[in-house]
């Protein structure tokens, strides 16, 4: 522990000089410029988000009829039509179901990635056995396989075992993206932690499996919880699988089942951006929650992964 | 590694009491083997049965005609011949599309993403927050940010909108009905949505770069730009070039944003090949020929794959 804080010490100390450094080196042009750069690129970034917004609480006669940027009173029927089961379109009637579904999925997924995901990299970081460095390896080159080459083969097995249609073909492909993800994760961290801990817990009898979940897991806990953010919003965002394998309204998750919604000759924007936001949320809760480990992360992995 | 581990064993450590294994098996399959393998053992059946397995069928699916529901039959190259000779296998459109799209998207992401980093690293006010607002695209799911676009884009948009208040044209811009503004048009989406992953990763190869290099260069008299130039883009170099490896195989294989905003059209001019794949083997119903086309992107990512590993291995 002395140690961990230590380093983070040296490192806050080493951000500071840094600071130091690049405040006395950029000159006032600069500054100027990086200022403007900041208002273009978060311009660039949030315009889209900000138009889903507030056309997410016009009327559909604003939308449609007088073309206003900002609407002049706010209207939150398309959210209450959408939570409510009914909205424009057939499709729209699902959406809770959709919600539910993906909650579902995501959930299931990533307590089972981040359970078989920690005994793996348990099992990679600190038992000695043959074959370890190339399962390692063969993690990086299972993650890169994308996913477009994998669906067809994917749904004919889902096929085979007759589960076209149902959550189930989900829960048991998507840990195909989380599990190599979350395997290294945990191994890059569970290395990072002195084996000297668990040593003493096994010299007074804990078996590798307690110490494992006494020892090794708590003090990872930050990491694990990271992972599991990562494979839930994974899950959350999936398309491509959940497009293929499901293919009724009552079983669509909620990022297909935005597409469901445009369907016929009428586009109901409004209500269609009140789903996409309500969508978002989860993903960008869980992205603020895990904000300030994403670049440390990356940083402290190097961009290994 | 497996030297500082050699340090940690029980016997250098002296802790617990030294039993020599004997046993051929541990001395050939590890001490350890049994749990190691044990604890391994769900990871690995599960990527063997799920990706490799089917990544080998469907190498296999390409040689044969299959429809859903159905039994194949073999066709040797048949479906690879019929997408070179068929004019209307639309392949060739498909690959060019292919290369085109994710060529000028990630020269698009680099420069965009590395003017964002550059931005971001400097010492402004609530730079946190700021950050935390400009990987939103990244954070949530690609559908949604497809759809925003989407509206953007729409008669109904704001971009028409805006052309119509101010009478700058008499007819709206239909931007996904016409071949030669649908293409650029998606790029653009395109770009938007993956350049946080850049703006990321560039960002904290930036802060890895170490403070004395600048301070050097300061002492001798470098110029910001010169600093730039001289220090933080040959510091970056192992980055751009992860980076850019990893976006171009998510955004070859990507067809999220395609399938959202053309579908592919205006007559197939926007098609590429995972978005023709998809179209062919699910609601063509022809699995076969929707395998050919996906495994006719497998020789590049082979060679991706490789350059990629061996970077990621070696910087370990």
């Amino acid at each position: 522990m002395a140690t961990v804080t230590a380093t983070r010490a040296a490192t806050r100390k080493a951000a500071k000089v840094s600071e130091r450094a690049s405040r006395r080196s950029i000159g006032r042009g600069w500054m100027i410029a990086t200022y403007v750069g900041l208002v273009f690129f978060l311009l660039w970034t949030l315009v889209p988000f900000l138009w889903m917004l507030l056309a997410s609480l016009k009327t559909n006669k604003e939308i449609y009829d007088d073309f206003t940027l900002i609407p002049k009173h706010l209207y939150f029927g398309h959210y209450a039509d959408l939570l409510r089961g009914q909205g424009g379109s057939k499709a729209s009637g699902y959406f809770r179901q959709w919600l539910v579904n993906s909650m579902f999925v995501s959930v299931v997924v990533t307590a089972l990635s981040v359970l078989l995901g920690a005994l793996a990299a348990y099992s990679i970081t600190r038992l000695r056995f043959t074959g370890r460095a190339a399962l390692a390896r063969g993690l990086i080159f299972t993650y890169l396989i994308p996913n477009s080459l994998l669906f067809i083969p994917l749904f004919t097995i889902v096929a085979r075992f007759q589960l076209v249609d149902t959550l189930q073909s989900l829960i048991l492909v998507y840990p195909t993206f989380t599990l190599p993800f979350c395997t290294w994760m945990m191994a890059s961290y569970f290395r990072s932690i002195p084996i000297e801990l668990e040593e003493s817990a096994r010299v007074d009898g804990a078996t590798r499996l307690g110490a494992l979940f006494r020892i090794v897991m708590p003090i990872a806990a930050p990491a694990v919880a990271v992972v599991a953010i990562f494979a839930f919003t994974q899950s959350w965002n999936e398309f491509l699988y959940a497009l293929v394998f499901t293919n009724s309204l009552a079983s669509r998750t909620v990022t297909v089942g935005l597409t469901q919604m445009l369907g016929e000759d009428v586009f109901f924007w409004g209500q269609m951006m009140a789903g996409a936001l309500i969508a978002a949320v989860p993903s960008v809760i869980l992205y603020m929650v895990a904000q300030r480990f994403v670049v440390r992360g990356l940083a402290a992995g190097g961009v290994k992964l | 590694m497996a030297r500082a581990e050699a340090t940690y064993t029980p016997k250098a450590t002296g802790i617990l009491p030294v039993v020599p294994s004997r046993s051929i098996v541990r001395r050939l399959l590890g001490p350890d083997w049994r749990l190691g393998w044990l604890l391994v053992c769900p990871v690995f059946l599960i990527l063997m049965a799920l990706l490799v397995y089917p990544f080998l069928d469907a190498i296999l699916l390409s040689f044969q005609n299959r429809f859903i529901g159905k039994v194949g039959t073999w066709v040797g190259f048949g479906n690879y011949a019929d997408l070179f000779s068929n004019p209307n296998s639309h392949f060739a459109k498909a690959a060019l599309n292919t290369v085109v799209i994710t060529g000028s998207a990630i020269i698009g992401k680099f420069f965009i993403g590395t003017a964002m980093a550059c931005v971001l690293n400097q010492h402004i006010r609530l730079k946190n927050l700021w950050r935390g607002l400009m990987f939103l695209p990244w954070a949530v799911p690609a559908v949604v940010t497809a759809y925003a676009w989407r509206f953007m884009f729409d008669t109904s948009g704001p971009i028409n909108g805006l052309i119509a208040q101010f009478h700058l044209r008499d007819d709206y811009i239909y931007f996904f009905n016409d071949a030669q503004i649908a293409l650029p048009s998606l790029v653009l989406v395109i770009i938007w949505s993956g350049t946080p992953f850049w703006t990321m990763n560039i960002l904290a190869g930036m802060q890895a770069v170490p403070a004395e290099l600048y301070e050097a260069a300061e002492l001798d008299g470098a110029g910001t730009v010169q600093r730039f130039l001289y220090i933080t883009m040959p510091s970056l170099k192992h980055v751009f070039f992860v980076t850019a490896l990893l976006s171009t195989i998510w955004t070859s294989a990507n067809l999220v944003q395609i399938l959202v905003l053309t579908g592919g059209g205006p007559d197939y001019s926007t098609i590429t090949l995972p978005l023709l794949a998809y179209l062919t083997a699910i609601p063509g119903a022809r699995l076969g020929g929707g395998a050919a086309i996906a495994m006719t992107m497998l020789p590049a990512y082979l060679v991706l794959v490789y350059y990629l590993t061996r970077q990621m291995l070696k910087q370990e």
